[in-house]
């Protein structure tokens, strides 16, 4: 038994490779890992900007219709959409929804609006021991319009007699 | 003739007897410096071209947003391309990376023209156009780049976008 370990030990086939593997390790750790991470702040990212979009698109379409109450809709969109998203367990991080004008209150035909969400994403994977954790705050923004239907008529033709 | 076969023989003698030169230890270190180039490059360069279509990204959005608008909103004399323009601007500004390169007084050199269905450039835009009409978009944005990489010349990239519309007139 003891000689085999001494054997093994005294063995310097392979040493190169081993401590070449032992160098690269953490490197390799740290990129399959943050290649993850990557890939979760893109994916959380991604339905940040579909819900954004879809809830400006509804206001765009809805507007007129229903009025200032689209805003209601226009947020349950946008949780919605990050509920969905597997990588959001639980709590979504959502901070905040903001709309320009203020409660879109008094938008005629075809002037232009904003939606503003921020997401606040927690990050503890980086630094696993900190009183604090870091976050990562996303932001997206679109700006679109109140879509009224085409604004411009082709003459009637006249009826011939 | 001798002399030369000398020569290189002390050469050799040289190397073989230089303490340092004779050490062949450490040979993976050189593998790895002459592979580290080749790796930043790889590595840096993917950063970039991300950065790229994020900006190529954002112009598109706008574009199509300024297409569909115009294609809607079209009278004539009624200036929908500045707001046409307004739109891919903003567009453009809600990505971080455009939205830096103002803040550090950087000019955009943002341009909007529009094309009738010869490839006719029509000025001001698609307002002058007849009831369906088919027209196009093309936006094309001249912007400052950063490189990740601090020394690195600063050089202009030139990204463009192009969508197609056409006036939409009420029966």
């Amino acid at each position: 038994m003891m000689t085999w370990w001494r054997n093994w030990l005294r063995d310097q086939r392979g040493a190169v490779d081993l401590i070449q593997f032992a160098l690269i390790l953490p490197i390799m750790i740290l990129i399959i890992f943050g290649s993850y991470e990557i890939w979760r702040l893109v994916s959380v990212k991604q339905s940040l900007y579909a819900g954004t979009y879809q809830a400006a698109r509804y206001v765009s379409l809805n507007y007129l219709i229903d009025g200032p109450a689209v805003q209601a809709v226009a947020d349950e969109i946008i949780v919605k959409e990050l509920t969905n998203n597997a990588l959001l367990s639980g709590d979504t991080g959502l901070q905040s929804i903001e709309y320009t004008p203020a409660g879109l209150a008094g938008l005629r035909p075809y002037q232009f609006f904003r939606i503003r969400t921020t997401l606040r994403l927690p990050w503890p994977v980086i630094i696993p021991f900190l009183p604090t954790q870091p976050s990562i705050t996303l932001v997206e923004q679109q700006t679109s319009f109140v879509e009224a239907g085409p604004t411009r008529f082709l003459p009637t033709p006249t009826p011939t007699p | 003739m001798a002399t030369l076969v000398e020569e290189q023989r002390s050469e050799t003698r040289f190397l073989r007897e230089n303490r340092f030169l004779k050490d062949q230890r450490g040979s993976t270190l050189i593998q790895f410096i002459l592979l580290l180039p080749v790796f930043l490059i790889v590595v840096l360069g993917a950063v970039e071209v991300w950065k790229v279509l994020s900006v190529k990204q954002s112009l598109h959005a706008g574009t199509y947003q300024a297409t569909r608008y115009l294609t809607l909103y079209n009278e004539p004399r009624s200036n929908a391309e500045i707001d046409a323009f307004n739109l891919i601007q903003t567009a453009l500004l809600n990505n971080g990376l455009v939205a830096d390169a103002v803040q550090r007084g950087e000019s955009l050199n943002l341009r909007v023209v529009y094309y009738d269905r010869f490839g006719r450039q029509v000025e001001p835009g698609p307002t002058i156009l007849d009831c369906d009409e088919p027209f196009t978009v093309r936006a094309t944005l001249s912007m400052p780049w950063m490189t990740i990489v601090p020394w690195l010349p600063s050089i202009r990239v030139n990204i463009g976008d192009e969508h197609n519309g056409h006036v939409e007139c009420g029966r």
